[in-house]
């Protein structure tokens, strides 16, 4: 395994100062694990909590970390939980919701012959993502959106790297029908 | 001629947009400083609540301990009383802080108190022993305690000591017993008294 790029961030912990660990750890990985928050959750103030609790909770568990993995897996390991149990609670707390809401309104379909643009693509690619299953969702952003390896995202999904590649390799063009059925147009 | 515009096939559009999916989200104003208050170490009440009781047990455990193992100082006193025999003329007291003197047929109360608990008294008749407690079936009761009731005249030295080491053999002479008391680490407190 190469060396973490984050271990001067251990030494620090090795030494007990978790304060500059934690300041450290936020400053490099925060803005990545709140994209990666507000991406699944796709809601602002659920998201600002969670990622906030994140760090907290990483905070509280540096002192253990095995280095089995690197600090930034480590980290999407814990997002990753945090994000799956709000989404979980999220779901039952709106089961009594109709299925029919406002996210289901129909974009202004261009020309079947038109191709959509990417921010039309990417306002789909969000509703879609949220048809998805949370955990094919999570696999996709750490995929793409994190950039993270198989063999990482095994790490941060205690999954083997061949399953969550086939989940990967699955979902892609599920999402690619169901933009086309939102937006109407080629890809 | 010109090249024609070669597309990116629709899934590899699809990890395009999942790469930059949320660029534009930054996370809120003072995220860092609100997870530094929420990770701040802070006053646990639990601490004052266990602490003012476990405090308070403490000093009363050690003032317990020091009360039990604080040595009072050794003390001897001393009184006489009549005996049988009617005693006439002036009485046998000449001192304030005891009897220096005695009568025959007059009794010696003796009563040791401090040290460590078990006193011991030697009692000698013109520098030979002629009574110790405990050991004797006329010691009191209490250690410490001897009523002995003088039948003869005499310069008697009653001796109270206190020690916690070996006591060496009793010589049955003043002066010997007492130094070697003394050797020994033993605390004294002695007491003369003339009986006519």
């Amino acid at each position: 395994m190469s060396p973490d790029p984050d271990s001067d961030l251990l030494d620090l912990v090795a030494k007990g100062d978790m304060t500059t660990a934690l300041r450290l750890l936020m400053k490099r990985h925060g803005a990545a694990v709140y994209r990666y928050c507000r991406e699944n959750l796709r809601d602002v103030n659920l998201a600002d909590d969670v990622h906030q609790q994140v760090f907290i909770e990483a905070h509280r568990d540096l002192a253990t970390f095995k280095r089995r993995s690197t600090v930034r897996s480590w980290i999407f390991g814990i997002a990753r939980h945090r994000v799956l149990d709000a989404a979980k609670s999220r779901r039952r707390a709106k089961t009594h919701i109709a299925s029919g809401d406002a996210t289901a309104v129909a974009d202004p379909r261009p020309l079947p012959s038109e191709l959509i643009d990417d921010a039309r693509l990417r306002q789909a690619l969000r509703r879609c993502l949220d048809a998805l299953r949370a955990p094919v969702r999570a696999a996709l952003l750490l995929r793409f959106q994190q950039g993270f390896t198989f063999e990482d995202m095994a790490t941060v999904c205690q999954k083997k790297p061949g399953t969550l590649q086939a989940q990967v390799k699955r979902a892609l063009p599920v999402l690619k029908t169901c933009i086309e059925a939102r937006t109407g147009g080629a890809l | 001629m010109t090249e024609p515009i070669t597309r990116p096939s629709p899934l590899v559009r699809i990890e395009t947009a999942l790469e930059h999916l949320g660029d534009e989200h930054e996370p809120p104003p003072g995220w860092e400083d609100r997870v530094l208050a929420a990770t701040a170490p802070r006053p646990q009440r639990w601490r004052a609540w266990f602490a003012a009781p476990v405090t308070a047990l403490a000093a009363v455990l050690g003032l317990w301990l020091w009360s039990a193992t604080r040595v009072v100082a050794l003390a001897l006193e001393v009184t006489t009383a009549p005996g049988g025999v009617v005693v006439r003329g002036a009485p046998s007291h000449d001192g304030r802080d005891g009897p220096r003197s005695a009568k025959v047929g007059e009794h010696l109360r003796v009563h040791v108190s401090g040290g460590r608990g078990r006193p011991i008294v030697w009692l000698y008749r013109d520098g030979s022993l002629v009574m110790r407690c405990p050991g004797e079936p006329t010691c009191g009761h209490a250690d410490g305690d001897l009523d002995w009731q003088v039948d003869l005249i005499g310069e008697y030295e009653i001796v109270a000591l206190d020690g916690g080491g070996p006591l060496p053999g009793l010589s049955g002479n003043y002066d010997s017993d007492v130094t070697a008391a003394r050797e020994a680490r033993y605390e004294l407190r002695d007491w003369k008294i003339t009986v006519r």
